[in-house]
């Protein structure tokens, strides 16, 4: 597997030895468009890093509804916090968005890394403090936010990224999945934002139109 | 075919049960040799039903998000 170290998250401040050290521990493994690759509740066996493609994760309800908790495009890891529990198990599921390549470090070999590189370990560090920001911040988002500011925040984020965090696109389900909310809403919410000037739903496009007003919806001050 | 963007199909996911076909407003599917097919695909107008009432998740209507 040819890899692009450079494109790897954990690996920025490791010197080239120690990245080879990392890549001795690990495998690959590919994955197709839609495939499972860990589910909620097993034990933990691995970490992984995207090497190509992009992974989605999400809870499921005990009624089959899905949360969206993450997209992540290639560089990053997953599934980094059950490996340094004891008897841990896979906080969520993955599955794969699109074909993708996944570099796989087992739980033991994982630790063992820690252990021995430092950086490695300040690396995993770092990781962790973004990763926290980030839930945080999806907490923040679920619990208090309207569905109308939490989806003026999205399209910002989807548009401020610029399609380089990630190549694939968003049904209407996603969204709604990734805002913690159902489709019917997601979908009232959007025909409001096209009725109000604020976006323009297109064939495979939501092009936003007016950035003034959506940050007013974004902020809930309107 | 058509150059206009059309809903992606998971044929692992599809049953080809018949709901998108029957629920279609504009005729734009139907089942052929026991697999969904675009049969007037020039007809779609990208309005979701399709999607919303596919029971195995296996319609897809994608969208990029990007500022006009």
């Amino acid at each position: 597997m040819r890899l692009d170290l450079a494109r790897m998250l954990l690996f920025d401040e490791l010197t080239e030895d120690q990245r080879k050290s990392v890549v001795q521990h690990s495998s690959g493994r590919s994955f197709e468009s839609g495939e499972a690759i860990i589910w909620q509740g097993d034990a933990c066996e691995a970490v992984f890093c995207v090497v190509s493609g992009e992974i989605e994760i999400f809870r499921l309800s005990p009624g089959g509804r899905e949360q969206i908790l993450d997209r992540m495009p290639v560089g990053h890891w997953f599934n980094l916090v059950p490996a340094l529990l004891q008897k841990g198990k896979n906080q969520a599921n993955v599955r794969a968005l699109t074909e993708c390549r996944l570099l796989v470090i087992t739980k033991n070999e994982f630790i063992h890394l820690i252990e021995e590189i430092p950086a490695f370990g300040m690396a995993v560090t770092r990781y962790f403090a973004r990763r926290l920001a980030h839930m945080t911040d999806l907490i923040e988002s679920l619990s208090l936010y309207s569905v109308r500011q939490r989806l003026a925040r999205f399209l910002i984020a989807q548009a401020e990224a610029g399609g380089s965090e990630g190549t694939v696109r968003w049904t209407q389900t996603d969204i709604a999945n990734r805002l913690g909310t159902v489709r019917d809403v997601l979908g009232r919410a959007l025909r409001r934002m096209a009725d109000e000037g604020i976006l323009r739903i297109e064939r495979e496009k939501i092009l936003l139109v007016d950035r003034e007003k959506l940050q007013r919806a974004a902020d809930g001050n309107e | 075919m058509t150059d206009q963007a059309l809903p992606v199909i998971d044929n692992k996911k599809c049953t080809v049960c018949g709901e998108c076909v029957d629920i279609c407003p504009e005729s734009v599917l139907a089942i052929e040799n026991g697999r969904l097919a675009f049969v007037n695909p020039k007809a779609c107008t990208y309005c979701g039903i399709c999607e919303e009432n596919c029971p195995t998740g296996a319609v897809r209507l994608e969208y990029i998000i990007r500022w006009a």
